[in-house]
């Protein structure tokens, strides 16, 4: 079943049709919004709202863009909301993790499987540096970057998701790469 | 090229972005530059934590929770009322119109009650003053007449 029927379908009520597009599609919108969140349960939740966002909008859907383009376009708008809107501060995250010492990604679940305390903790200390470093790049930047690393999408989807040109695409996946790298590197020579 | 130049293209050499000559003095200096050799190999671990996180998979139940969301907003409006959001509402705004009430009631009472103006207070003084009848009966004369 093509995008256009599947979305023809969802408009006359059809779960079954909603089923498919979910299937098709719900991977995909998760990875985006972990890329955005870097929490697994804050990227199920976020991967819910597009789904009902779906469900309730499909009609306003005129087609004019794909269908992946559509659902990308909310799953970066939400996740960009969701951290906005997202009260508990990176502090007090910190904090639960070290009273409940529950790991809330995947990363770290990968990482409890047999390595070495102190690889452990050097990988987690890695992947919180690289995710502070992600989140304090420019809006733009960061929704380019994580399209591009966490959802391997083209440089022309990407431009299509954004709604900009393929030239200030790359751009900005230039500038988000500089910007990683120079803080990343200033990182690692003082540690 | 210099660990400086090295630096600034690490990244693109990660992912294979750079042209082949570039590519190629890139690989011989950290062949030979330990301290760029380690930047390196950190930034490439890093970078490979996006792929493990690319391997996360969402909750099995995403589906079941979605449908569950959808039910839950196609309720009829009967269903609405009974939400506990607006029975709380509705007991708020019950109070708050009986305290409007009671205010309202309590001006009407506070109007409704008449004052004495000084005058009518003389009045009743002065009535007062004629009805004893003292002077009419004395306590004296009483006494007399009992014995």
């Amino acid at each position: 079943m093509t995008d256009s029927e599947l979305t023809d379908k969802i408009k006359r009520g059809d779960q079954q049709a909603f089923k498919l597009l979910f299937d098709k599609y719900h991977v995909k919108v998760f990875s985006t919004c972990m890329g955005f969140v870097h929490n697994k349960n804050d990227a199920d939740d976020i991967t819910q709202e597009v789904f009902i966002e779906v469900y309730k909008s499909a009609n306003k859907f005129r087609g004019d863009s794909k269908l992946s383009t559509w659902l990308y376009r909310i799953a970066v708008n939400k996740s960009l909301n969701f951290i906005r809107d997202n009260k508990k501060s990176d502090w007090l995250r910190s904090i639960e993790t070290i009273f409940t010492g529950s790991p809330s990604n995947e990363l770290e679940k990968n990482h409890n499987s047999g390595y070495d305390p102190e690889m452990i903790m050097e990988n987690k200390e890695k992947a919180e540096m690289l995710h502070r470093t992600i989140d304090s790049l420019p809006k733009n930047q960061k929704i380019a970057f994580t399209l591009n690393k966490y959802e391997d999408l083209s440089y022309k989807q990407i431009s299509e998701v954004m709604d900009i040109s393929l030239s200030s695409v790359e751009s900005l996946l230039h500038r988000a790469k500089k910007n990683l790298q120079e803080k990343l590197l200033s990182y690692y020579k003082k540690n | 090229m210099n660990c400086k130049e090295v630096n600034k293209n690490l990244i693109f050499y990660i992912d294979g972005e750079l042209k082949p000559e570039k590519e190629t003095e890139i690989q011989e200096h950290l062949m030979n530059c330990k301290d760029c050799n380690i930047l390196f190999l950190n930034l490439k671990e890093s970078m490979a934590i996006i792929t493990q996180e690319k391997e996360a998979k969402p909750n099995p139940f995403l589906f079941t929770r979605i449908q569950e969301e959808i039910s839950n907003l196609e309720e009829p409006r009967k269903a609405y009322i009974l939400r506990p959001n607006f029975i709380k509402v509705l007991q708020a705004v019950t109070l708050s119109l009986l305290l409007v009430v009671g205010v309202i009631f309590g001006i009407s009472m506070g109007n409704s009650i008449q004052y004495q103006t000084p005058e009518q207070s003389m009045v009743y003084q002065s009535d007062e003053f004629y009805l004893n009848d003292l002077q009419q009966e004395t306590i004296e004369a009483f006494l007399l007449t009992e014995e």
